[in-house]
């Protein structure tokens, strides 16, 4: 257990931006134990193989550690880590399905398909969230299962917070008219 | 769940479904683990060492100490524009010269010198005139 588990994520980043090298390296290991499960589901949501989900996972806290100095500038959080790692691992995610269709055979990747989680194995979840579009099933995910607030939402998605409330609204209709959880809406 | 903005909801057993169904299996290996960790000490290891920043702040709390024996006969009050730093900082349930050092040491520069001097002449203030707690 690291002695920093109490920190806050913005102690454990400014640890890491300003702090000698035993407390950076040691607030690091912290911010990566603590969302590393977190960054994986969000590229599993994507990638759908456990292979490319590790990779997008590396992808994501390299990222992340490369804004530290040396030889980054720096890291302000201004919203939630949770936020920023979302938005990095779903464009690392993004990303490595592009390369991996450039480099196979099956043909382009429809664009439309990689702008919310595709869900491209049979799991548990792709049968609850059947019937909903890409974008339905992302922020479906990110309010109720990742927690987030409606204003990170909009962060993420990078639209307005009356766009967020609309398109969840619309996602909850459609939701409970599907087949796979509509038992959930009449208890 | 965010409190201000409530607006819309699915039931509490459905959101609890739909966590389960999300949990992936244990796929991150020690060696995934490792992977990060090296990364890290990489990254980190221009930075200087914690022990050579933990010095500097003894010796300077050191100095301020001195100074504070000095000059404290000669002056009828501290400061006291700024009770609030003056705390428990390390929860050891008295306020001594670890709290200046802990202090000195989690601030990362958000606390000025100044004010750790001010910290300590007052932990020696205290303690000289048997009150501190």
């Amino acid at each position: 257990m690291s002695r920093l588990n109490h920190n806050s994520d913005a102690e454990l980043v400014d640890l890491c931006n300003t702090g000698g090298r035993d407390d950076a390296i040691a607030a690091f290991e912290t911010l990566y134990a603590r969302h590393k499960d977190y960054v994986i589901r969000v590229a599993l949501r994507y990638v759908g193989d456990a292979d490319r989900a590790l990779d997008v996972l590396q992808d994501t806290f390299s990222y992340l550690l490369g804004k530290f100095p040396p030889p980054g500038d720096g890291l302000r959080l201004d919203a939630r880590l949770r936020t920023l790692l979302y938005v990095v691992a779903k464009n690392n995610a993004i990303s490595l399905l592009r390369k991996g269709s450039k480099a196979g055979s099956s043909g382009d990747i429809d664009p439309d398909e990689l702008a919310a989680p595709g869900y491209r194995d049979s799991s548990d979840l792709v049968a609850l969230l059947r019937g909903l579009t890409p974008g339905q099933r992302e922020i479906i995910t990110l309010r109720f299962i990742d927690d987030h607030s409606l204003q990170a939402i909009g962060e993420i998605l990078d639209i307005p917070l009356g766009t967020v409330k609309s398109r969840l609204h619309k996602a909850v209709e459609a939701m409970r008219k599907l087949p796979s959880v509509k038992d959930f809406f009449e208890k | 769940m965010h409190e201000e903005d409530n607006l819309e909801g699915l039931p509490d057993e459905l959101v609890a479904e739909l966590e389960k169904a999300d949990k992936p299996g244990a796929l991150i290996t020690a060696r995934v683990d490792r992977s990060i960790a090296n990364l890290a000490r990489e990254q980190f290891a221009a930075r200087p060492e914690r022990r050579r920043r933990v010095a500097r702040a003894w010796y300077a709390v050191a100095a301020t100490v001195v100074l504070a024996v000095l000059v404290l006969p000669f002056s009828n009050r501290l400061g006291t524009d700024d009770d609030a730093l003056y705390a428990d900082v390390d929860n050891s349930g008295q306020i001594d010269i670890a709290d200046v050092l802990t202090l000195a040491r989690r601030s990362n520069g958000k606390v000025s010198q100044a004010e750790l001097d001010a910290f300590a002449m007052r932990v020696v203030a205290l303690a000289n005139s048997g009150d501190a707690s």
